[in-house]
């Protein structure tokens, strides 16, 4: 099992999750015992033991994202957009299922969810619930060792498939805030104004090693304005000085 | 020019703020009367009557508008490290690579005013909006197209991708306070508000979709269970007249 404790100490208020998608049913945790929508079960995870859900546990449109199903009609062609204001007409609202990032047919029956410290299988995708200043630390580190442009993507409907499933299939961070997405704000999953980041298996350990290797918090977020106006000089001082010093030799 | 009066609805507690690039010394408009950070300037015109910036206005960012090229030490990634802001210089230098800058040379004048003070069409309107008006404002970017919202950064050069992504791509771009390495430092706003930049030519047909929509869908006000049940019923409404196959499921 990868080493995730580092995650620990960020304190998080609400548990990061970790969630895997399968085609067999895991053994050893259990089912979850209600109907809820795909993005729900991401609090539901945050504040229960580990549990699988199977397609009878899916309101929703988590069935469509999930491969588990084709998207019905009257949703596919847009039908619903205008008729909910989220969309001005059905071309408009037709358009993002040609996107939005769907599993293949048939590959998943079964998946699987756990708060990070109960954790017994190695997660597809783990998603953290967090403050904008943690979510600073978190997203820097993903940067800090590759240099990568902080990329966001996602629709006004339909968020899960940008939560859950964007990230497995493209191996990118995904984040956004809560009080955006038409399901999960009319559903008042999470309060406004949290930062859900979604990281792919792939990306995980490093961003682990990173977050153990970087200073959280550095010093220009925690000096005084006149202590980083020094701090700045004398560092692009002695940088200036060095390349100086080697152009004239 | 277009109205942008739609804009006082949502009653922002800091004014959207025009950006307007120009080679040309803007009459009628006061040069900034101090030095700033380009991520600062937008914020200073908040409150402030227009004015317009200059190279000795911008004390940091000057190279994200073509106003200088970037010192050998900054591109070579060698402030990365020293800053925490990024491990090694090569992880650092490599932005340099794709972060957005204006042609060399291409602005002299940066044209700040709050929303209710443009002369002029704004190349870049950036907004300063909560999460509720940003829910808002980002369903009206899609409603009339179905676009995708996609949006960049990095952990430096926060100004890059406000006044620069936008303006060359044609793409709204949106980034959170307290992401940013500089933009932190300075304290430029407080944590959690959400900064939506639209450039020039996707601004007629956001104001068209924000005159258009209901802006508070009643779905917003159903509440869990009543929001589930009403789903039910209008897809089971629309699947009687469309098409009895279409009976929503479970």
């Amino acid at each position: 099992m990868s080493d995730l404790s580092i995650f620990d100490e960020f304190k998080f208020e609400r548990k990061p999750v970790g969630v895997k998608f399968l085609l067999n049913r895991p053994a050893g945790l259990k089912k979850l015992d209600k109907g809820l929508a795909f993005c729900e079960m991401l609090g539901e995870a945050q504040k229960s033991p580990p549990f699988y859900a199977a397609r009878d546990n899916f309101t929703c449109m988590g069935p469509v994202v999930l491969g588990m199903e084709p998207a019905n009609p009257i949703f596919a062609s847009g039908q619903v957009g205008p008729k909910d204001g989220i969309y001005k007409e059905a071309r408009a609202n037709r358009r993002i299922y040609n996107y939005i990032p769907k599993l293949a047919q048939g590959t998943v029956r079964y998946v699987a969810f756990s708060p990070m410290d109960e954790l017994t299988f190695e997660p597809d995708v783990f998603i953290i619930t967090a403050a904008v200043n943690q979510a600073d630390i978190l997203l820097r580190a993903l940067c800090y060792s590759t240099g990568r442009m902080i990329t966001t993507r996602s629709t006004p409907v339909i968020m899960c498939a940008w939560l859950y499933v964007y990230p497995f299939v493209s191996g990118d961070l995904n984040y956004f805030v809560t009080g955006l997405g038409f399901g999960m704000k009319t559903r008042g999953i999470l309060p406004e104004g949290l930062m859900l980041i979604s990281i792919p298996y792939d990306l995980l350990s490093m961003v682990a090693q990173n977050l153990r290797d970087m200073e959280w918090i550095p010093p220009l977020h925690r000096l005084s304005e006149e202590e980083k106006g020094n701090q700045l000089q004398k560092t692009v001082e002695e940088l200036r000085r060095e390349y100086e010093e080697s152009t004239t030799d | 020019m277009y109205d942008y009066s739609i804009f006082k609805k949502f009653k922002f507690e800091r004014k959207p703020v025009g950006i307007k690039y120009s080679l040309s010394k803007p009459e009628g408009i006061k040069q900034l009367d101090k030095s700033l950070g380009l991520c600062e300037m937008f914020k200073e015109a908040q409150t402030s009557p227009p004015f317009y910036a200059a190279k000795e206005n911008v004390q940091c960012g000057e190279h994200v508008v073509g106003m200088l090229d970037f010192p050998p030490m900054m591109y070579s990634g060698q402030l990365g490290p020293i800053f925490s802001m990024f491990k090694t210089p090569g992880a650092n230098r490599r932005i340099y690579d794709y972060v957005p800058i204006l042609p060399k040379d291409s602005v002299k004048y940066i044209i700040h005013s709050p929303v209710d003070q443009l002369a002029s069409d704004p190349d870049l309107l950036i907004i300063t909006a909560n999460p509720t008006q940003a829910e808002i404002i980002l369903r009206a970017s899609s409603y009339s197209d179905g676009k995708m919202w996609s949006f960049k950064g990095t952990t430096c050069l926060a100004c890059a991708w406000m006044y620069a992504h936008p303006y060359l791509n044609g793409e709204l771009n949106c980034t959170i306070t307290g992401l940013g390495f500089s933009m932190k430092a300075r304290q430029v706003l407080p944590e959690g508000l959400i900064i939506i930049t639209v450039p020039f030519d996707l601004l007629p047909g956001l104001i068209d979709n924000l005159n258009d929509m209901e802006w508070e869908p009643y779905w917003f006000n159903l509440g869990r269970e009543g929001f589930i049940k009403e789903v039910k019923k209008r897809s089971e409404e629309m699947a009687k007249e469309l098409d009895p196959s279409y009976s929503y499921r479970e």
